[in-house]
Order: C-alpha cells, then structure tokens, then sequence
C-alpha cells in the first residue's frame, strides 16, 4: 500500500511524538501510540518491532515474539527481526510460545481501549488541581496556566465528580458525567486515529441548503435574545436551524454543526457536546458573556456562574471539546484567542421579523429617564443614585423609569410616585416596548472586569428604537460610540444628562446616529458573520481542535 | 369597538363573572359593541387561547385581582396597541395585620361554609400594576380618591340588570321578612353594628318577623337568638338564590362597617330600591349617594330597634314611599347606562393615542 504525503507526514509526527515519550519514559503512551500507528498503517514494521520491543522490556516475552513474527512475515530475512526473535529464545531457559494473531489484535485493542480506568495517579493530581482552581481568587487565569494539564486530566476530573454524584445519591448527575467520560475516552482515542485518517486540509463546497445547524440550548421554550438572533441569522443565509433542548424529541438525522449555548449551564449540553464530538461534528461553543468575570452579586450568578464548582469544570470541559468559541464581545474573543482558543466576536443584533423594533413611538407629555435591569445591577445605578435624583427634581416634566429590578427601583423610595414609574419584566420579544418607554436611557457600568468584555446589545436596542444614552466609559460603550455621550465623573453625568433633558434637538440627533449604527446590527447584516464562522468550522474542524492541538502555545494554526 | 373582559378564576370574586357576563349581554343587544370574556389565567400567561381574543380587542378590561398576576401580559398588549383598564369594582383596602392590600371580602363558600380567602398583595408591587395600565375605573367614591395619583381612575357606579332582577315573581306571604345583605364578616359584622341585637329584640316582640341574611352559613344561624323556622341564611356566593327570594322582603336591611364596607358599591340598595322594599342601612360612604331613598343611621343597637319598630309598625306607609327610589333605580339600568363605560373607554383611549396620559 503507498502512503499518501499526508499519511507520511502524519506517520512521521507520530513516531516522532512515539520517540518522545520513550525518551521521557512514559512507557503506556508510547505503547497507545504504537498500537495505533500498527492499526492505521499495518504496514509499517518498525511500529510492530518497537511495540515488541516494549513487550519485552515489560517482561512479557510471548507478547514480544508475536509481535516480532508478525513483522517477519511481512518483511522476510531482515536481520534486525531475527536477531530479535533469536535472542527472546536464547535468553529464556523455557521454550516462549509467541501469542497468536489473534491473540494480539486483542492486545492492540485493549491498548486502544477506550474504556480504561482512570489511573489514581491522574485523580490524585485532577483533585489537587481542582482545589487549587475552586479556591484561587483568579480561577480563570489558574485554567489558563494549566490548560495542557487539564486536557490530559479531563476524564479524571470527570470521575472525581462521577465518586462525588455516587456519594450524593445523584444517579442523573452521575449516568450523564459517566457518559461525557466514555465520550471523552473515545474521542481521544479517535482522534489519536484521526491523525492518520483524516487529509489535513479537507476542501468542502459548502451549499447553504446542506447545511443542518444544531443549536444547543438549555431551554428551548426561553431561549436568549442571542440565539433567537443566530437562528434568525442562519436561517437567512438558507441553512435549516434546529433548537434542541433535554426535551426535545431525539433527532434522525446527524447535524453539519453544532452551536452550544453556555453548555456550562447544564450537564445535559455538556454530555450533548461531547457526543457530538464523538462523531466528528464540529462544534461552535457561543458564550453570551465572559462567566469568569461573573461578579458573585450577578442575579446569574448561581445558575451561570462559576463559582459552583460543576459549572466552572464544565465550562472548561466545554471549552476544551469545542471547534470555536464565539462571543458577542471582541475584548473576551480577544482574550480567549491570547489564551490558546479559537475565538471569534460575532456581535449581537436585532430582527426585523419582530415589528416591534421599528414601531414608532407614542407621543407622551414626560421626558422618560430610564434604566433597564439586563443592562447592568443595582450596584451599577446606585453609583449615580444622586445625579439621577437631582435632575428629576430639576425638571419637572421627567419622570424615572426603572424596567427590571424592583430592588433598583426601591433606591428612589423619595422620588414622588407620580415622577416614577417601575415596568416589571417582560418576554424578550417586547423588549422593544420597554425600550419605547425610555426618552433617554442610561447605561452606568462600574469599573470593574467582568463589564469591559460586556456585549454592547443594550446599544444597539437603543439606538433601533432612537434613544439616545448616557452610558459609562467601558469599552463597549467607547467602540459603538455612536448615539449618546459617554461619561466618567459624577459631574460629567450631571451634565450630559441634563443637556440630553433639556436640548430636545441632540437628543433627536443622536437618536438617529445611534439607528443608523443599529441598522448595522440587523439579523441580514449579520447573517455574513455567522456564515463565515461555520463556513471556517467546517472546512477546518480540527485547526485548533483541541484534542488534537498538540501544544496550548497560543498558535492560532494548529495544523499538523 | 371591541371590548374583552377578563374575570378572575376560582371562587374568590363570584360577582365579577355575573358582571361581565351582563354586561356582555347587554352590548349584545344593543348591537354596539362586541364584547368577549376571557379567564384570567389564560391571559396572564399569554395563553395560546388567549391571543386571538386579545389580538381582537381595542379595549381590555382587567379585574383587580388579575393585575398582579399579569404584568407581563399587560405590557405584551400595551405593546401591541391595546388599552388596558383595570377595574377596581371590588373593595381594595390595606390589611394592617399582614401589611398587604386585600383585594375583594373573603367570602363564605356556599357548600361547606369555609372561607375562601381574599387575594393579598404586596402594596408596591400593586401600585406598579396599576401604572401599567392607561386608565382604571372603579363602582366607589373612596377608591377613586384612594388611588388619585397613581393612576386616572372614573367614577363608574354599579348599574342594575333590570332583566335579571326583575323576573322573580312576588310570593304572597305572612308576617314581615327582614332581608339582610352582608357584604363580608358574617354573625360577628352584624353583632358589631348592633344590627343582631335589634333584629333580636324585634323579631321577640313581633312573632310575625322573619329574617333573610345573605353573608352567612347557615350553620352559624344558631347565633341569632330566634325561632330556627323564622331565619334562613344564604351565604354570600348564593347571588341567584338571594335574588329569587328578594322579591318577598319586606324590610331591606345593610348593616356596613370599616374601610372594606365603604368601598362597595351600590348594587345591593338599588336591587331593594328596584323592588320597592324600603330599606335602613348604616352611616356608609357606599351608601351616602342614596341616602335620599332610604334611611341611614349609625351602628348602634337602640337606633337600629328604634327604625326597625317604626317600619314594621308602619310598613305600608314605607311601602308607597318607595315610588322616587323605584322610579331612580329604574334609571340605573344596564342597558341604559352601560354606554357610559363605553364613553370612559374610548376617551381613555383617545388620551393614550394622543399622547396625554
């Protein structure tokens, strides 16, 4: 059989990478290794040698001569073989019968077995790391640190909360991670398997009408704004786009791709994920924020958060089976892509099949200053509680309008109650009526990390419905810069604010500036960005692909 | 115009289904406006079956009790061009012990006399409900002041469904019956307003003194001391029954007492004055409006003995002065005024659109 350039190339790598692990001693992944390259290119002697060659160096001579006989017979009169197969007999006082053929293909599967056990070892240095992870005040960067080691540990990471489900009576958690945990064995043995098989530059014509794409969500009766964009983006571009959720029917037929919506979020789109791995679909894991970041105060905390120590390892486990990570802000891609990760921003939007969007405004006696709950917390507006009070009282045609959170609005118990309205939350899909009710919307951040890889969605809602902002200076808010005035001083706030109030006209202006900006977000404009991400996950699966990225290095061209 | 009414489920408000379904009853005939009735769970969660009612709809008429329910639903059709009303036709009134609002009486269930309790809601969160809608109306005054500045809320007194009222025949009977209609507290509301003494001591100086009590189970009757064949007792869920026996009171009694009893509205007093019974009831601002038809008098035992002897000693008198008050409470028929909430409706409607409310 002639081997193609690819398969030498790969060959060579892998003997190389063989050769490694002998030198450093690691005596089980040089025989994995072997065994693999004996099954992918039966062919190649040497490989048989080397894994005889390893049989008798632990001491088991039969294993050692079977595998030596196989070579003989596929390379007669080659002294190497037979100075090899004379000296197992020399050197042993009894007669060695070698293992049969059959005998060693059953060898070379159980070196391929997926379903080993997870060495102690490996839990022992899992559970260490783990602890070092959950109790570091910086646990994102600690993951960073030791991504090599966590890839090579995630199976024992698995069976640690696998002992922990058991211990808890947990059978769900435990049949689910149990499940990951086979996934994972065998994905890294196909993958080792991959090396070999796959051409390393696959040249795929995508058509749009072939393209099945599988968005993973937690809930598909409550989906986020984002994914009800990316369906509406991708459905444009003609691909058919499924949600599915734990109860959803079971599909018939296998997706192109796969998008997973903060997977983290439920073990059941982590277990997903790692099926879909396991049969070669590529996987695009979209996060809606930077959870790392996550302030422990967050409403999402608990659920989303990674203080929980489930959620924080399956967010890395997510991250790890993942082909792509996208994310609507460019800070936090450019900050996974730093890290070793394949990340793209891809921003967020709006549609126009929801009419509300582009609804006009109803005419009103006030001017309506407002701050929506999903656009930051409690704490954030309480930093300009004052500003906001006293300009109320300055102006007697406004009135304060807090959408969202009751326990924001309790931070203006003295304002009268016929200045203030609280507007309860609404279903998504009429965010633009809560929108509508603002004439001027304020946007304060604190200064803290988990704001500066924000989304700048609440922009662009604003400036679709053609209110202009008054918003921190993070980085979100600097780059759209367009359709408000962005402030950092008390005082600065005071002032934009009040200019908003008074001049009707910059208020228009910057309404329209902001729109024409939004325009830019719309689900057709968009739609380009989404296509160009899948097209580049599917035409390159494995360029970072993690199980087979041989080093974290951070080089974004991982081929081999 | 088209007008849906959405009435509370479960047992708590038996009345506001009656209403709407009268109402709808009369737009019917009129053939002016088309009115439709939905349950209000299906509303609040935006129910499948709901939309299309709603989708129909210009106005949107809410009972108290669904707006807290419905925050969601109400900003979802507000922001698809629908007006939203509420209707405060039910006592609203703050519940020191709890610190909650109480909105509507609790009420005895007919069947085995327990309490269905009122719905309770927390103050604030109420006041942000009614700030969701454009516009509100209520049967009583003292609401109307009560929610002055959070939200517009007209003046809407109750009108009486004439048809429904008036096709129980008179039956022919001896003696004099004393009817009384509680709106909540039962036995211990009566005692309270010196009501259960009086009729006590009458009923032991006239044999001939019977007594009808809506408001109350009849396992409490024992309560009032008088002979078991002269009482009986509905209780307040049993409207239908209470109005098939009205015709045969001779004496309407409306013992009030507290904030809950002053913010009802005057549907009771207008079904005596439709059937010329002539009527005392207590010192009440839900009463005061037709205090020109009847008579009103403070909660004390010897007040009431005094107007209770003079009625019954002088019962035929009473009776021919109730032409004024029948001939008023015919003009506060539904069919002749229900135009009026219309008129409310679509000026509610017009202030929205032009962007003044």
């Amino acid at each position: 059989m002639v081997l193609t350039p690819a398969q030498q190339t790969d060959m060579q790598l892998r003997k190389t990478l063989g050769r490694n692990h002998l030198r450093e001693n690691r005596i089980d992944d040089a025989f994995r290794l072997y065994a693999s390259l004996v099954r992918d290119y039966p062919q190649d002697v040497e490989s048989y040698l080397v894994l005889g060659d390893l049989f008798l160096a632990t001491d088991n001579p039969a294993a050692a001569l079977g595998f030596y006989q196989i070579a003989r017979e596929k390379m007669d009169n080659n002294q190497e073989i037979e100075k090899r197969i004379s000296l197992i007999q020399n050197e042993n006082d009894e007669k060695i019968t070698p293992l049969q053929p059959e005998q060693v293909n059953i060898l070379l599967a159980d070196l391929l077995d997926p379903n080993q056990q997870i060495r102690e070892e490996d839990l022992q240095k899992a559970g260490k790391l783990l602890h070092e992870i959950t109790h570091s005040a910086n646990p994102g960067e600690l993951v960073a640190e030791n991504l090599d080691e966590i890839e090579k540990l995630l199976p024992a990471f698995l069976e640690i909360n696998i002992r922990q489900a058991k211990e808890e009576r947990r059978d769900d958690i435990r049949d689910g991670l149990e499940h990951i945990k086979q996934t994972l064995l065998e994905v890294a043995a196909s993958q080792i398997n991959m090396l070999g098989t796959l051409p390393l530059e696959k040249t795929i014509e995508i058509s749009p009408e072939r393209v099945r794409v599988l968005i993973l969500v937690a809930d598909e009766m409550n989906t986020t704004p984002r994914v009800d964009l990316i369906c509406e983006a991708l459905r444009l571009t003609g691909y058919e786009v499924h949600l599915k959720s734990a109860s959803s029917p079971a599909m018939t037929e296998l997706p192109s791709l796969v998008i997973a919506s903060n997977p983290h979020t439920n073990p059941w789109l982590l277990e997903q994920m790692a099926s879909f791995t396991a049969n070669r679909i590529p996987i695009i894991l979209d996060l809606d924020m930077d959870y790392e970041q996550m302030p422990l105060n967050h409403p999402d905390y608990l659920q989303k958060g990674l203080g929980l120590p489930a959620n924080a390892r399956a967010y890395t486990a997510a991250m790890l089976l993942a082909n792509m990570i996208t994310t609507p802000s460019p800070r936090f891609a450019e900050q996974l892509s730093r890290t070793g990760y394949r990340a793209i921003p891809v921003p967020d939007g709006w549609s126009r099949k929801n009419l509300l969007w582009e609804k006009p405004m109803i005419k009103r006696p006030t001017i309506n200053i407002g701050w929506i709950g999903h656009t930051g917390s409690a704490e954030d507006l309480l930093e300009i509680r004052r500003i906001i009070i006293r300009v109320i009282r300055e102006f007697p045609r406004t009135q304060l309008i807090i959408a969202e959170d009751p326990k924001a609005f309790q931070l203006f118990e003295s304002v009268p109650e016929n200045r203030k309205l609280f507007l309860p939350e609404v279903a998504q899909e009429d965010y633009p009526y809560l929108y509508g009710q603002m004439d001027v919307l304020l946007i304060p951040l604190r200064n803290i990390p988990f704001h500066y890889s924000l989304s700048d969605s609440v922009l662009v809602y604003a400036g679709i419905r053609k209110i202009p902002w008054v918003a921190s200076r993070l980085p979100a808010t600097t780059a759209w810069n367009n359709g408000g005035l962005l402030s950092t001083a008390m005082e600065e706030w005071h002032t934009n604010l009040r200019q908003l109030v008074m001049d009707e006209d910059l208020r228009h202006k910057l309404g329209e500036a902001g729109y024409l900006r939004a325009m830019e977000r719309e689900a057709g404009h968009l739609r380009l960005v989404w296509e160009n991400a899948i097209h580049d996950v599917i035409k390159n699966p494995n360029r970072t692909g993690f199980l087979v990225q041989p080093s974290r290095s951070g080089k974004q061209d991982g081929s081999v | 115009m088209k007008v849906l009414f959405v009435f509370p489920t479960g047992n708590q408000y038996p009345d506001a289904l009656n209403r709407y379904q009268s109402l709808q009853r009369v737009m019917y005939k009129q053939h002016q406006i088309e009115a439709a009735i939905l349950d209000g769970r299906l509303f609040a969660g935006i129910h499948p079956d709901s939309i299309p009612l709603c989708m129909h709809a210009d106005v949107i008429i809410l009972h108290a009790a669904i707006l807290p329910l419905a925050h969601r639903a109400i900003q979802h059709w507000r922001a698809r061009d629908k007006i939203i009303i509420a209707d405060l036709s039910t006592p609203i009134v703050y519940d020191q012990e709890i610190h909650r609002l109480q909105i509507g009486p609790a009420l005895i269930q007919s069947t085995d006399g327990e309490l269905v309790p009122p719905l309770t809601v927390d103050g604030n969160e109420f006041i942000w409900s009614l700030k969701l809608v454009d516009g509100a109306f209520s049967n009583s005054r003292l609401i109307v002041e009560d929610w002055k500045g959070i939200l517009d809320v007209r003046f809407i007194p109750d009108w009486i469904d004439l048809d429904r009222l008036l096709i129980h025949p008179y039956e022919s009977h001896e003696g004099i019956i004393l009817g009384v209609n509680l709106v909540e507290g039962g036995i211990g509301k009566l005692q309270a307003t010196g009501v259960l003494h009086a009729i006590e001591e009458v009923a032991a100086r006239h044999s001939e003194v019977k007594l009808i009590l809506i408001g109350e189970h009849s396992r409490n009757s024992h309560l009032i001391e008088m002979p078991q064949e002269r009482k009986y007792f509905l209780p307040p869920m049993e409207k239908v029954q209470w109005a098939s026996v009205l015709p045969s009171i001779d004496i309407g009694l409306l013992p009030r007492m507290g904030e809950l009893d002053d913010r009802t509205g005057r549907e009771a007093v207008l079904e005596y004055m439709a059937l010329k019974i002539p009527w005392v009831g207590s010192e009440s601002a839900s009463l005061y409006d037709q205090r020109g038809y009847g008579w009103l008098i403070q909660n004390q035992t010897d007040l009431w003995v005094t107007v209770l002897e003079d009625l019954i000693t002088n019962i035929d008198h009473y009776r021919r002065d109730t032409l004024d008050a029948y001939l008023f409470s015919l003009g506060q028929g539904l069919d002749e005024n229900f135009n009026q909430l219309i008129t409310s409706c679509l000026h509610i409607r017009s202030q929205v659109l032009d962007g003044v409310s």
